[in-house]
């Protein structure tokens, strides 16, 4: 564990008392909650940034407040990246980027080549920063905070400015620095959609408190979930782009042993993605029909039932080689007559997949 | 040339150049101070700093001069530290002078904080950058142009005192007879050929400093008073 303490905040219309924390030193954490709960004081306490912070924090053993102690920020190596991209206006994108690294002490790990390479940052690299597009400015901001050779990176909600489209183009970028840095990164965030593709562990708040931590593969199966609240609950697959079909709008993803067709994906063959199931799409049935028209059948078995609400349960369900489960709505009725128990082999017909958009 | 004596112009343009030196480099942390203050304090703080714009300069001057005094704290300190007294000499002038054109350096420089914001200074500290790297680095570069206007705008005020001067500064010719009293003077004695040829500099002098500040200020959208 690296990132753990405790804080304590008092403002006037508000109090940040978060409890006892504690990071994982490396994945991507989601902090949640819905707006005013706290995740942003939360995070800028942890980065310095507030004052008046009482607690405690340290930093894989190093001690970042402790009784009133705080180091600075600029001591902490910690790279930041605010919610409106907050570049510099008197430098130029390359300025920009070599701001933090000129700073930067120790070992360079991650090199400006590499931060240009996997933020696409070639084309904007001799552009005037105010001639950026919003999604652009906080790729370079991100790169910024990156080149800055931080040992643990916080976001606070970098897509929240950003219109629908610029979302899009970000997201592959994020996860694709979820996937190659092997530093800890705690990401704001009140969007369930981002949750559920970028996040290996979900730290939940609600009014200043935080109210739970959990694996991503929990906290989207956990009953009553903050995550569920409008949309009900849903698996989330990772999986790799296999092939598209052009003319037929579709794309074939794998997940363990599992193929999937979603419909099609702006990703390459052999990128990476999650997939999105929600639980009330899919059915069960003992074997596959020879004519129908659901493209998606997956041989699973049965490993929990859990009761859900008044009519349905919620039934686990694992695909070979696949880690995390699928799940399945299925009415009280249907389990009582198909007498459903754990450990029965089924297969999984789904109505519908999506890519998380 | 034309027989006028030219040192009052040298004398003014020296204290007006030594007081814009301490106005920016003082003026610097009060504004940064008052521009994050909030509320009633910062009423009085701004109301405090702004007294010089409205109050007759003989009032201030007849103040300053009282502090500078043998008994006065100013003239106290300056005892204490085995100096001569503030009152009629160059540094009375500057000390005068600083006071008199304060809220002209602290304006535009508070609003450039208050504009300014703590982002930038937050952005360079999560990227490695002490307090000091910090202010060279980000704030003055993207204040450089309130900067400008308020060196220029307190240079351009001290330049054109003359109460404060009189009342602390006495006339001492080469010492603290500035350019507007030596006009003064001149119209006394019924020179006007002389007091047109100063006051015409003069005039020139503060309309070119005034349209440079104005056109600065069309583009930094700074509120001056």
């Amino acid at each position: 564990m690296s990132l753990q303490g405790n804080l304590k905040l008092i403002r006037k219309q508000f109090v940040l008392d978060t409890g006892p924390f504690c990071f994982p030193s490396s994945g991507l954490t989601a902090i949640f909650g819905p707006s005013g709960s706290g995740k942003t004081t939360f995070l800028r306490s942890l980065a310095g940034l507030e004052k008046k912070v009482e607690g405690e924090v340290t930093f894989f053993g190093r001690s970042w407040l402790n009784q009133g102690k705080a180091l600075a920020t600029h001591k902490r190596g910690l790279g930041y990246v605010f919610q409106e991209s907050s570049l510099f206006c008197h430098l130029n994108v390359i300025q920009n980027l070599n701001y933090g690294l000129k700073r930067s002490k120790g070992p360079k790990h991650i090199s400006f080549d590499q931060v240009t390479q996997w933020l696409r940052l070639h084309d904007v690299l001799k552009r005037d920063v105010s001639n950026l597009s919003g999604g652009e400015r906080q790729r370079v901001a991100i790169g910024c905070a990156l080149l800055s050779q931080p040992q643990i990176l916080m976001m606070d909600e970098p897509m929240a400015s950003l219109d629908l489209l610029s979302k899009r183009s970000i997201r592959p970028y994020l996860e694709r620095l979820r996937d190659e840095l092997k530093i800890p990164i705690l990401y704001i965030t009140h969007s369930p959609a981002e949750v559920e593709c970028l996040a290996d562990y979900v730290l939940f708040m609600d009014k200043g408190n935080i109210t739970d931590f959990s694996t991503i593969e929990k906290a989207l199966h956990h009953e009553g979930s903050p995550l569920y609240k409008d949309e009900g609950p849903k698996s989330v697959l990772p999986s790799i782009v296999k092939k598209h079909f052009k003319n037929e709008g579709l794309s074939l993803v794998q997940s363990g042993q599992a193929q999937l067709y979603i419909p099609k994906v702006e990703r390459n063959e052999g990128e990476s993605l999650r997939v999105v199931i929600p639980a009330k799409n899919v059915s069960l049935i003992k074997e596959r029909p020879c004519q129908t028209t659901i493209l998606n059948y997956l041989p699973v078995n049965i490993f929990s039932i859990r009761p859900f609400n008044e009519s349905c349960v919620l039934v686990g369900l694992k695909i070979k080689d696949e880690s995390w489960p699928l799940m399945a709505q299925i009415t009280k009725r249907s389990m009582n007559q198909l007498n459903l128990k754990e450990g029965q082999s089924w297969m999984a017909a789904i109505k519908s997949a999506s890519f998380l958009d | 040339m034309l027989g006028i004596d030219w040192s009052p112009f040298l004398i003014t343009l020296k204290v007006a150049s030594v007081t814009t030196f301490f106005l920016i480099i003082l003026g610097t942390p009060i504004a940064f101070i008052m521009a994050h203050m909030k509320g009633l304090k910062k009423a009085v703080f701004e109301a405090l700093v702004a007294l010089p714009l409205v109050l007759p300069p003989t009032v201030l001057g007849f103040y300053l001069l009282v502090a500078m005094g043998e008994s006065g704290p100013l003239g106290g300190l300056a005892k204490s530290f085995g100096l001569k007294p503030f009152t009629f000499s160059f540094s009375g002038l500057v000390i005068g002078s600083f006071f008199y054109s304060l809220p002209f350096a602290l304006q535009p420089l508070m609003n450039g904080f208050e504009q300014l914001g703590k982002r930038p200074s937050e952005t360079a500290s999560a990227l490695g950058a002490g307090p000091i790297d910090r202010f060279l680095s980000v704030t003055l570069p993207l204040m450089r142009r309130h900067y400008l206007i308020a060196g220029t705008l307190s240079f351009a005020h001290t330049v054109g005192e003359f109460g404060v001067v009189l009342m602390i500064g006495g006339n001492i010719p080469g010492v603290t007879k500035v350019a507007s009293i030596a006009i003064y003077d001149h119209v006394e004695v019924l020179e006007y050929d002389k007091a047109h040829i100063l006051s015409a500099i003069m005039l020139i002098f503060s309309l070119v400093i005034l349209t440079f500040v104005y056109s600065m200020n069309r583009r930094t959208e700074v509120k001056l008073k």
